[in-house]
């Protein structure tokens, strides 16, 4: 692309500031996300008696549609991003509200809205707006002792979960948590608060253990694998001895005939019955390079926002991935989470190009106060005896 | 308060470390994980590849040429195991023994004791009933899968023409096997119905009834060891029905291997004897080298170096070619043969496709057994149907030809929805004599098919003995008797065959075992009971009487 640095139209300031190496990660991850979708999804449409390309081709609509919402996204300023996040959240959490209320029951759960004929999962949607209007709020805790903005964090916190718990999934509510605590963790909090609050965390997990008899049920199958069905993970973790480090080629798998949802929950499990061990590590090690690249930009950035921010964005994508693929190896116990840009899905495949185009968006180079002089180890000695005498 | 440059503290860079540390930690987890299960060798973790996915298939159904069901698909229970979750292994071999007693123990024992299979079959195709014996026996890591299973509404009956499906429905001989060549099956999963559309078989199953009733009685009557026979469309080729005895059930493919099962229609060739004088006489009218008229003299036997061929019954005197056909006299076929030359009748012979094999949608017809040495005393054999072994449907297209006005007729099972014009092989005047003596050899009363007339259906028809080849030259008690037959013989419209194989004598057939006095009354009775349901209007008899008066 040639574009002159004179040029200070919205696109060509995009193209000069945005991190080009992360940008292209997203899109080698969707490629691929489309490319792996034939592995799974044929054989789970013939299955449910749909067209036998039913899956791919929605894989590959919603990813262009996810493509474009990221790119449009990561057009914004960070200013825009935290409104953005805003309209968001109260749109999601309304919606959330609304299929507690009348949503219909799949599987045992409300998380779906039908809209037009397509299930859309609120909740999905609302997590990146969430993660960002956080990172704001435990920002704006550590800045300012004006305004509330801890007790507010937590309660929105509390808000958020609670609304994910009673659908009930857990699964999210924990992804959720573990976010929020690390966001909590690294906006310079008191150890005195952090030690309370993960108490206080712990024991609401051991409540949610004994008040819900299907996570308890999950929880204890998986550690004890004669007590239940264990069916799908023991079929998963079948899949990567059986494809071995080169797989068994493409098209020649058998997991994905009979797991249910393998185009969903166990991409990963097909990926590498078909093509082995090697491109499962690829696949990995991409994940792992996004989410250290964006933290790289967070432990670079002066702005505490776009710090948090971006660490958030990245852990949700990062931790999001890692459950995935944790429950296809056979690590921990089935979950229902998908792997970003790879499984098939509508809502969560939007959800994570909103959250990619935010990534871009907040990591892209900005002239800022702090931005001036970057901050040495030295000049951060200082600035601790200073800046932590201030503070106070 | 002053606006603090917002500068991280070396605290926040530790607890980012913290945080980057502990993601690092679980994607090398995962990582770690993956190699690890990569590297566990694959006989331990066997997937023993679970469940045979997609090899089951879905067949279209076979209907006869009135749309009556003559195969279909039926969902059936399948009984399975998943080795992994039975408890008791001896309780549930024992259990199962006592339900299916041919189930075999230590096989069962072997399969279901591996406990890293998670998926044996048992036994396909349960019928309801046991299936829920089993299911009532309540044990766990038992389970059914609703499998397609081919069944044949007609049973034996067109045994012989629809083959048979192996275990998993997939076509592995005859009509079935074509339907996999050439129409396609589907593989499913579960028991799905086939969308292709069904297979009309040019077959009638009333008609294929009366055939099957009239040979068995025959088999009984004459006491012989096997009986063939088929009706066919003189001008498409379509065989209306077809049947060899003994019957063939698909649904018992290992019988087709026994002895004295094959097809004696298509995949059988023998000498089929005096009723190849048919093709001898249309040969030499074809050719022009003789006449209706043309007297042969016929009162010497013919010698051929040691060879001697003579007339059964010797006339005694000239005979025309009239009285050659219907007093079947070898020595008069002979020398209308060696008239119309060697070269002719093979060709002839050749045209009418009797020389190669052949196909028809039910699997090979198989090659003609040609003499090597085509010479003047073959020229004569063959002339009355000896060294020269072809098969019923051969030679039953090719007489189909010689009465349809001289247009070739490819056989087939399958109904031909519009009427094909062959390459034509006689002329119309060839046809239209071959027509009249084979009527005139039914209403004769010195014909040798008088005995397959029936009243107003005008028949017309030729006897043919063969003795049987067998060690050390012909055997005279040891005979194929057959007779090929038209109706109604003003137009014709069908052909029937009927062949006996080595039948007895008694004193119905006056001490004889000529076809005249066994094949044909079987024909005669034949054709009584299938034209109407042919739709051949009869004509009044006395009628025909007042006619034949003139």
């Amino acid at each position: 692309m040639r574009v002159s640095r004179t040029d200070r139209s919205l696109v060509a300031e995009w193209w000069f500031t945005v991190d080009r190496v992360l940008l292209t990660a997203f899109f080698v991850l969707i490629g691929m996300g489309a490319v792996l979708s034939l592995a799974a999804g044929p054989a789970v449409a013939i299955k449910k008696g749909l067209p036998t390309f039913y899956f791919v081709e929605r894989h590959l609509l919603v990813a262009m549609a996810g493509t474009a919402l990221m790119l449009s996204v990561s057009l914004l300023s960070p200013r825009q991003i935290r409104r953005l996040a805003l309209m968001v959240i109260l749109a999601s959490l309304g919606m959330m509200v609304a299929v507690l209320v009348s949503g219909p029951e799949i599987n045992g759960a409300r998380r779906w809205l039908r809209i037009g004929g397509h299930s859309f999962q609120p909740s999905e949607i609302g997590k990146p707006a969430f993660v960002v209007l956080s990172a704001w709020l435990l920002a704006e805790s550590g800045r300012r002792a004006d305004v509330p903005a801890f007790p507010l964090a937590a309660v929105f916190y509390v808000m958020f979960v609670s609304l994910i718990v009673l659908q009930p999934d857990v699964g999210q509510s924990l992804l959720i948590s573990a976010v929020w605590g690390s966001l909590f963790f690294l906006s310079g909090q008191p150890l005195s608060r952090i030690t309370f609050f993960g108490l206080l965390g712990t024991s609401a997990f051991a409540g949610v253990y004994a008040t819900f008899p299907h996570v308890r049920g999950r929880i204890l199958r998986f550690f004890d694998p004669s007590s239940g069905d264990t069916y799908q993970t023991d079929r998963a973790i079948e899949s990567f001895t059986e494809g071995g480090f080169f797989g068994r080629g493409p098209g020649e798998g058998m997991i994905k005939t009979i797991l249910p949802d393998a185009h969903t929950d166990f991409p990963f499990a097909v990926i590498g019955e078909e093509f082995g061990t090697l491109a499962c590590l690829v696949i990995v090690a991409l994940f792992a390079f996004v989410v250290f690249r964006a933290l790289w930009h967070a432990w670079r950035d002066p702005n505490a926002f776009a710090r948090l921010a971006i660490t958030g964005l990245s852990l949700l994508f990062g931790l999001q991935a890692l459950i995935n693929m944790a429950v296809n190896v056979g690590l921990i116990p089935a979950k229902g989470m998908t792997l970003p840009f790879i499984s098939a899905g509508g809502s969560a495949y939007l959800a994570v190009s909103l959250l990619a185009g935010m990534l871009l968006s907040l990591t892209r180079r900005r002239a800022e106060a702090g931005r001036v002089k970057k901050p040495s180890f030295r000049t951060t000695m200082a600035g601790m005896e200073l800046g932590g005498a201030d503070s106070r | 308060m002053s606006r603090a440059v917002p500068v991280p503290s070396i605290g926040l860079y530790l607890r980012g470390l913290i945080v980057g540390v502990a993601v690092a930690g679980l994607f090398a987890a995962v990582g770690v994980q993956l190699v690890r299960l990569s590297l566990v060798a694959r006989t331990e973790i066997r997937v023993a590849s679970a469940e045979p996915i997609g090899r089951v298939f879905s067949r279209p159904d076979i209907l006869d040429r009135g749309g009556r069901l003559v195969a279909t698909d039926v969902a059936v229970p399948s009984l399975y195991a998943d080795p992994a979750m039975i408890i008791d292994l001896d309780e549930v071999i024992e259990k199962l023994m006592r339900t299916f007693p041919d189930l075999d123990a230590a096989e069962l024992r072997k399969s279901l004791g591996d406990h890293t299979r998670r998926f044996a079959w048992i036994k396909r195709g349960l019928a309801p009933r046991q299936a829920q014996r089993v299911h009532d026996l309540g044990l766990p890591g038992l389970a059914f899968r609703q499998e397609p299973k081919r069944v044949y509404p007609a049973g034996a009956l067109l045994g012989h023409l629809i083959g048979y499906v192996n275990v998993d429905n997939k076509g592995a001989g005859g009509l079935e096997r074509y339907i996999d060549d050439n129409l396609g099956i589907e593989s499913v999963l579960g028991a799905a119905p086939s969308r292709i559309p069904p297979v009309a078989l040019s077959i009638d199953l009333g008609v294929q009834q009366g055939l099957a009733a009239e040979l068995k009685e025959a088999l009984t009557r004459y006491q012989a060891s096997g009986a063939a026979g088929l009706v066919m469309d003189v001008t498409t080729g379509e065989l209306v029905a077809a049947v060899s005895l003994p019957e063939l059930d698909p649904e018992k493919p290992v019988e087709a291997q026994a002895d004295g099962r094959e097809n004696r229609l298509s995949t059988g060739v023998y000498e089929l004897g005096s009723i190849f004088k048919i093709l001898t006489v249309a040969m030499a009218l074809d050719g022009k080298t003789t006449t209706l008229d043309k007297i042969y003299d016929v009162r010497q036997p013919m010698t051929f170096g040691q060879h001697t061929i003579n007339d059964l019954h010797p006339a005694g005197r000239p005979l025309s070619v009239r009285d050659v056909f219907i007093h079947s006299s070898n020595v008069g076929a002979g020398m209308i043969a060696l008239e119309a030359g060697s070269a002719r009748q093979m060709g002839f012979l050749s045209r009418l496709g009797l020389l190669s094999g052949a196909r028809t949608e039910a699997g090979p017809v198989a090659a003609p057994i040609v003499p090597k040495r085509w010479g003047e005393l073959e020229t004569v054999t063959i002339a009355y149907g000896h060294g020269l072994a072809t098969t019923p449907v051969h030679f039953s297209a090719a007489v189909a030809a010689l009465l349809n006005g001289g247009s070739r007729v490819t056989p087939t099972v399958l109904a031909r929805r519009t009427g094909i014009v062959g390459e034509r092989l006689v002329s119309a005047e060839t046809s239209a004599g071959i027509r009249e003596l084979l009527r005139l050899n039914v209403t004769s009363p010195h014909g040798t098919g008088r005995r397959a007339d029936v009243a107003g259906y005008r028949v017309g028809g030729k006897t043919g003995t063969a003795e049987i080849p067998g060690k050390g030259g012909y055997q005279r008690k040891a005979v194929i008797s057959s007779f090929v037959a038209a109706f109604p013989m003003d137009a014709p419209r069908f052909l029937t065959f009927v062949s006996l194989f080595e039948p007895r004598a008694s004193e119905e057939t006056k001490g004889q075992i000529t076809a005249g006095l066994n094949a044909a009354p079987v024909t005669g009775r034949l054709i009584a009971r299938i034209a109407p349901l042919l739709d051949v209007l009869p004509e009044r008899a006395t009628q025909e009487a007042a006619s034949r008066a003139n």
